[in-house]
């Protein structure tokens, strides 16, 4: 994978600058909370939208628990990564309180069960609706079976797909959004409440969404946008970025938190959309290499875990041990990376970013650093 | 923070069951419900300790995630989002809801005397949801399980996206009732303004009346099974009907 934000230049400090050392806060990231206390994230790189019903049970579990060890923020229900009545690892107490569970608040609640709500660190409230994989705006029956594990004699609407809704319907507008908001916040006590957005009617949602309203408690903690929803160049991504920065930013929602969901990424681009202006990155790309590898195993993969006819069933702690180091390899060089230039970033935002390139550097209003 | 003050706590025999008065006027909503849960649990089969809880004024969010075996009788109206998430607990308001009461409960019984607004039992897994005055649009948005029954009138959509469970609807419904795409058995007394595309009314089977004339009791609202018809997807009448009676699960 190479770097489509490569036009960026990450700038280094200039030579007067007398001594540079880590940042004394790493590459923590605070998410403020609305009236309460603060949530820490050791990283803010996230696991936005992981298949986990292309996968065995064990094997998701398995999964979702390596991606968290390594620092990285996962989304999962329970019912996505265990079946009612057995343990979850996942969701298990030691998980690294740095990489906070994320939980999917879907309009439709298919699979989501109260105890959701307990230890979460992120409810994300998803204000747009879903495509299958054939790109149609419904849960597929492999989808919905994971949540609502029924008998095959009596399968979920006719044992086929599901419509997906784009609102949540007990919610009387999106004008109104700010009761649900506040709701979640006393049933997930501790979480940080984020709303995610699609890419397309961004200036009005937002305006709808970070109104001021008088009750803090009905505001959002954070914004994540799905800007993988769309096919954009590079200097599209870059652009909307800040354009979306700049606005959140002029609803008067200064630093509140903006997670970009990109396409592919790497760690370089990503630092880059954190320098300018996001504040979280999700990986899916990242991860998505673990469920290709797993749901269609080469030679190696499947003697190491073996196969099985569901697929690779991760069970038993030899297979997990195996599984976290396989994952720990392959992303914690990627994190390492990416938190070194995040740690090298200039504090002064506007000095953080040059281009060789004209149009990149008149487009997005960073320094031109060529001759 | 003490369950009550002994003074309002009436003794009760072994046979009869406790009682125990709280004021949502003098205590917060949370020092209510860590009350509540300092109640001694009994077993299912046992009577159920009875917890009258009075100055209800219309407050949201309001005992969510309830899973205690209690009979709680709020009196007065509450706001949104009301018993949320509720798993046993039996439980009875004297006055009104507002949007999205009992959201996402998994089993106990909810009754509403008075009305309720949009999303009633939106995604419920299970239970019973009982509401005596009339619901809002949207009314078992979603739901997976359990049964509505709503005494007089639902506003529009009532049952889109449901999957599973079972609404009983004692009056009028608005647009669009019922969901083509859905397993959700929809019961219909009244007229509805317009039906889901994909769905139709049928006449209910003897069994089916048998069926709802015993959750109508259950659920303490008076008629006959006889009155209502149901409102089915034209696709699963038709694989009824291929199949002698017998609903084929497969029927998309």
């Amino acid at each position: 994978m190479t770097d489509k934000l490569a036009p960026l230049c990450l700038l280094p400090p200039t030579l007067d600058t007398s001594w540079i050392g880590l940042a004394p806060h790493g590459t923590s990231h605070t998410i403020s909370r609305r009236n309460d206390t603060p949530l820490e994230l050791a990283t803010p790189l996230f696991w936005f939208d992981p298949p986990w019903h292309v996968l065995p049970i064990e094997t998701a579990d398995a999964l979702a628990h390596a991606v968290a060890k390594v620092g990285i923020t996962v989304s999962a229900l329970h019912r996505d990564v265990s079946s009612p009545g057995s343990q979850s690892h996942f969701f298990a107490a030691d998980v690294p309180v740095s990489a906070p569970r994320m939980l999917p608040y879907r309009p439709e609640r298919y699979g989501l069960s109260p105890e959701d709500f307990d230890d979460c660190g992120i409810v994300d409230v998803r204000l747009n609706v879903c495509r299958d994989e054939t790109g149609a705006h419904v849960y597929s029956q492999s989808q919905i079976q994971r949540w609502e594990a029924t008998t095959d004699a009596s399968p979920v609407a006719g044992g086929s797909w599901v419509p997906a809704t784009t609102f949540p319907p007990d919610v009387v507008s999106p004008d109104n959004l700010g009761p649900k908001l506040s709701q979640l916040r006393t049933l997930a006590r501790g979480a940080a409440i984020f709303v995610s957005l699609g890419p397309f009617r961004l200036a009005e949602e937002l305006n709808r969404f970070l109104a001021r309203q008088t009750d803090e408690r009905q505001m959002p903690d954070g914004v994540i946008v799905r800007l993988d929803q769309a096919t954009l160049s590079p200097l599209q991504l870059a652009q909307h970025t800040l354009h979306i920065r700049k606005l959140v930013d002029t609803l008067g929602q200064e630093g509140l938190p903006l997670w970009i969901a990109p396409e592919s990424i790497t760690p370089d681009d990503a630092a880059r959309l954190i320098a300018i202006g996001a504040s979280g990155v999700a990986v899916d790309s990242w991860c998505a290499e673990f469920v290709e590898e797993l749901v269609n195993p080469s030679e190696a993969t499947a003697a190491s875990f073996g196969y099985t006819a569901n697929g690779i069933v991760i069970s038993g702690e030899s297979a997990r041990s195996r599984l976290n180091a396989w994952v720990s390899d392959a992303l914690t060089p990627r994190v390492a990376r990416f938190n070194g230039l995040c740690r090298s970033l200039n504090s002064d935002p506007a000095h953080r970013l040059g281009s060789f390139d004209r149009e990149w550097s008149k487009a997005l209003g960073v320094k031109y650093v060529g001759l | 923070m003490n369950p009550k003050p002994p003074a309002d706590q009436h003794e009760k025999t072994a046979l009869e069951a406790a009682e125990y008065y709280l004021s949502m006027a003098d205590l917060s909503e949370q020092e209510v419900r860590d009350s509540i849960n300092e109640i001694p649990s009994v077993s299912v089969d046992a009577t159920w300790p009875q917890v009258h809880v009075s100055g209800a004024s219309g407050q949201h969010n309001a005992f969510m995630r309830m899973n205690h075996t209690v009979t709680l009788h709020v009196d007065g109206n509450l706001g949104d989002y009301a018993f949320a998430h509720n798993t046993k607990t039996d439980i009875r308001l004297s006055g009104s809801t507002g949007h999205g009461v009992g959201e996402g409960m998994r089993g106990g019984s909810i009754r509403v005397r008075q009305n309720a607004g949009i999303g009633v039992g939106t995604a419920m897994v299970g239970g019973t949801l009982a509401v005596y005055g009339s619901a809002g649009p949207r009314c078992g948005a979603a739901m997976r399980g359990g049964g509505i029954f709503v005494r007089g009138d639902v506003g529009d959509e009532t049952g889109v996206g449901a999957i599973g469970g079972m609404i009983v609807i004692g009056g009028d419904a608005g647009h669009n009732l019922g969901d083509a795409m859905n397993n959700v058995t929809v019961f219909i007394r009244g007229q509805a303004s317009s039906l889901a595309p994909g769905v139709t009314e049928a006449s209910l089977r003897k069994r089916e009346q048998l069926r709802l004339g015993l959750l109508l009791i259950n659920a303490s609202i008076r008629g006959d099974s006889s009155e209502f018809r149901r409102v089915v997807p034209i696709a699963m009448l038709r694989a009824e009907e291929s199949q002698r009676g017998e609903i084929n699960p497969n029927w998309r």
